[in-house]
């Protein structure tokens, strides 16, 4: 039998259901239209100048990182953490890695390591410096949606050895960080635990998506709480109850 | 259950969806497009120009953003056409095109969404010959998704008002099928909880 909260629910997902009726306004549709039908011909294949801007990034960004170490002292970034000064010099420098990186599989391969800088400084902040903790919380969740979005680039690649390595090595991190974030959780109080909850979430999807490779199972996710099954005997599908388990503690 | 709701009703929709909608024939017309058949592309457009508006619409704050990325995404459809895989439906290629153009604008606008999306975005004020209420709850319902963590945002756009399945979303965005319930029912409670502090819902 449905729970009156599931019904709930239910209405409400049929009412907003009716905004599905929502069409592009008259003008964009016409105006757009036409300019589809008059924009110029299909380009062939993009071939990359030379000596064009694209070209030149990977130059442009060795250029800035050392200016930037030379000019602000890459020690105290280094060891900086989020929402500390310094903090955005060692972004920077590590933007720069990504624009220097030759392909997007190098790419994915740069932004786990930054991933793991980030869970590090997570556990610092925790450790040492609860100031730091929704600070930290936040770079490290962008660390990890930025590894989700090269992962999904690269897995539209073509198979090759490099590209299913970087796969592999995401799988591995994500699971690891699963279990180290679920270890974290359980030191928290509630009111810090939401940004936790999430970046398992996210990770969970990494490692979901990474283990998408054909002919892989990928390294075995971190443990997490067991869903508890709901009178009908299937499982629960009620908001807090549903889905993965977040494997925080105290949580669904 | 939960994860039942839209799931049967999306089958309903497939079943209603006029003839032309079968997906041989929308590969055809595709790869008619990917050849540089203009109007084959412009039949996919009309199409598929609402479910990309929508789409915009929910995930930014206001219409005119919505129109410029509707518009940017079948521009930049129309030239990555030669390299579109005609084995995947061709709205999830839009949607795929559409997600980074919103999330590359919502990177650049992070930090002052949070004033913005307190007040009303000045175009987000019915006009004159735009009064229907229709319009105004959708854009209450935008303000309220914008308040939803961006997956949670994308999940809840593409199931609860794209009618798009769960196995589609999972195709979409590269995640899997369990976390994606997971987050739209999450999702869905959530944007529930915005709307009654609001006293939008009761």
């Amino acid at each position: 039998m449905t729970e009156p909260r599931d019904r709930d629910l239910e209405d409400f997902a049929r009412d907003i259901a009716r905004h599905r009726r929502l069409s592009a306004p008259p003008a964009l549709r016409q105006g757009l239209r036409a300019s589809l039908l008059a924009a110029p011909g299909q380009p062939a294949p993009v071939r990359r100048p030379l000596f064009g801007v694209a070209a030149l990034r990977p130059v442009l960004a060795a250029v800035i990182v050392l200016a930037l170490l030379v000019a602000a002292g890459g020690s105290a970034a280094a060891s900086s953490l989020p929402g500390d000064p310094a903090f955005g010099l060692k972004r920077a420098v590590e933007e720069a890695q990504v624009a220097l990186a030759t392909d997007d599989v190098a790419r994915l391969d740069t932004l786990v390591t930054q991933s793991d800088r980030r869970i590090a400084d997570l556990e610092t902040a925790i450790a040492r410096r609860p100031a730091a903790l929704n600070p930290a919380t936040d770079e490290y969740l962008a660390a990890v949606e930025r590894v989700d979005a090269m992962l999904a680039r690269v897995l539209q690649e073509p198979t090759t050895p490099a590209r299913d390595a970087a796969i592999a090595r995401a799988a591995a991190k994500s699971a690891e960080h699963v279990a180290r974030l679920q270890a974290l959780a359980g030191r928290l109080p509630d009111a810090a635990q939401q940004g936790i909850e999430r970046a398992i979430e996210v990770q969970q999807a990494v490692h979901g998506k990474s283990n998408e490779l054909p002919g892989r199972g990928g390294a075995p996710i971190a443990p997490t709480t067991p869903t508890t099954p709901s009178a009908t005997g299937r499982p629960s599908t009620t908001p807090g109850r549903g889905g993965p388990p977040s494997g925080v503690p105290g949580r669904p | 259950m939960h994860a039942e709701i839209g799931r049967d009703r999306s089958a309903e929709v497939n079943e209603r969806r006029p003839p032309s909608d079968k997906p041989d024939d929308e590969a055809t017309l595709a790869r008619h497009a990917a050849a540089g058949d203009r109007r084959a592309f412009a039949a996919l457009y009309d199409r598929h120009l609402d479910a990309v508006y929508r789409y915009a619409f929910f995930r930014l704050r206001t219409d005119a953003e919505a129109e410029d990325v509707t518009s940017e995404v079948f521009h930049r459809a129309l030239v990555t056409m030669p390299r579109y895989e005609p084995r995947r439906p061709f709205l999830a290629f839009l949607y795929t095109i559409a997600r980074n153009i919103v999330a590359d604008r919502l990177r650049r606008q992070r930090p002052q969404a949070s004033f913005e999306d307190a007040f009303a975005h000045p175009t987000d004020a019915p006009g004159p010959e735009d009064t229907a209420t229709a319009m105004d709850d959708a854009r209450r319902l935008r303000r309220a998704i914008r308040r939803l963590n961006p997956l949670q945002q994308e999940i809840v756009v593409l199931r609860f008002l794209e009618d798009r399945s769960t196995k589609e979303i999972a195709a979409i965005t590269g995640k899997n099928e369990n976390t994606i319930r997971g987050i739209q029912m999450r999702g869905l409670a959530a944007l529930r909880e915005i709307l009654r502090g609001e006293g939008i819902v009761r």
